[in-house]
């Protein structure tokens, strides 16, 4: 009779135990699909960024024909129409809103342009037209060709346009935590530039 | 009466272990048809993305998307698994851009991704829509 009291006990002790062990591994699971799912959607997302910025930094490459047809200079007077098309075409490559945020729920913070550069050369004359940090109004200045170069280093010699845009995917875990800092999945800071020469185009 | 009790705590343990194995099992099966559900999807949009892109280039080059390329865009497209597609908003040869315009290329409609479900106790293979609506824009570089 006392050993048939007993084994219910048992009984329920074991039955916790693979209840929690079968929970770990579900949880453990989802963890690993949860991840590899995010990984691939980041690594989808960067690849994105880098053709549309692409495509956008040609899109702004609108030449002044009139002035092609006066003195044979390939450059870009319209500064403003070029911004603009530049950002319109990498709002609707990467499928952004107005705002440049992404419903997608991926990009947190949405995605910053934070250089548009135009370089306008004629004759031995550069001249830099530069749109930062979204402010509507750019800087412009004048160099030699050979003493220009663009942020990522490349002398300009010839009309060049040049982009750079940053964005954050949200990490798996929170920001700085331990298992972010062990396996990688922080948040992800992305910036992306793109050199393009408007005389091919 | 030992050995029965014995006997008895097995069978119970046994059935309550199946239990817990289907469980897991099923719910293991749920978290890896979702993931996979979402792989495919995020790979076909990709390389919907992609073909997209490639005849982005011709309608920059003639200002608008000509009917030849219209036809293997549609058929391109189709093969990669979208249906329903619509060039709704795109610039077409009724009304090409000249050097300097700004031109769209603008494709929706559906992707058909193949999921495998479970429907009284039998593994079927079904597909499920989404809908995609993809808009590009750059500027003419046709004939001013």
């Amino acid at each position: 009779m006392k050993k048939q009291q007993l084994i219910p006990f048992k009984k329920k002790k074991g039955e916790f135990t693979s209840f929690i062990l079968m929970f770990l591994l579900v949880f453990a699971f989802m963890a690993v699909s949860l991840f590899l799912y995010k990984r691939n959607t980041s690594l989808i997302l960067v690849k994105k960024a880098e053709e549309s910025l692409k495509a956008a930094t040609l899109a702004g490459a609108t030449i002044d024909m009139d002035e092609y047809g006066t003195t044979g200079a390939l450059v870009i007077n319209d500064y403003a129409k070029s911004y603009a098309d530049f950002k319109e075409s990498l709002k609707n490559s990467m499928g952004l809103n107005d705002d440049f945020t992404s419903s997608d729920g991926i990009i947190s913070g949405g995605v910053h342009v934070n250089r548009y550069t135009i370089y306008n050369v004629s004759g031995s004359t550069v001249e830099c037209i530069t749109y930062e940090n979204d402010v509507g109004t750019p800087s412009i200045i004048t160099g030699s060709v050979g003493s220009i170069k663009t942020p990522n280093n490349i002398p300009v010699t010839k009309s060049t346009i040049y982009g750079s845009v940053s964005f954050q995917i949200d990490g798996f875990v929170k920001n700085k935590s331990m298992m972010g800092k062990i396996f990688n999945m922080d948040d992800i800071f992305v910036t992306k530039d793109c050199c393009a020469d408007i005389t091919q185009y | 009466m030992y050995t029965l009790s014995i006997r008895k705590r097995k069978k119970r343990g046994d059935i309550e272990d199946i239990a817990a194995m289907v469980m897991f099992f099923f719910v293991t099966a749920v978290i890896w048809q979702t993931f996979l559900f979402n792989q495919r999807t995020a790979n076909m949009k990709e390389d919907i993305d992609t073909t997209i892109n490639q005849y982005l280039l011709c309608v920059e080059a003639d200002g608008y998307l000509s009917d030849a390329n219209k036809a293997a865009l549609q058929s391109d497209l189709t093969s990669l698994g979208m249906t329903a597609i619509d060039f709704s908003g795109t610039d077409l040869s009724t009304a090409p851009k000249i050097y300097g315009q700004r031109v769209t290329l603008q494709v929706s409609g559906q992707l058909e991704i193949p999921v495998f479900q479970v429907s009284w106790l039998r593994l079927e293979k079904v597909t499920t829509p989404i809908n995609i609506r993809e808009k590009r824009t750059s500027i003419s570089h046709g004939i001013s």
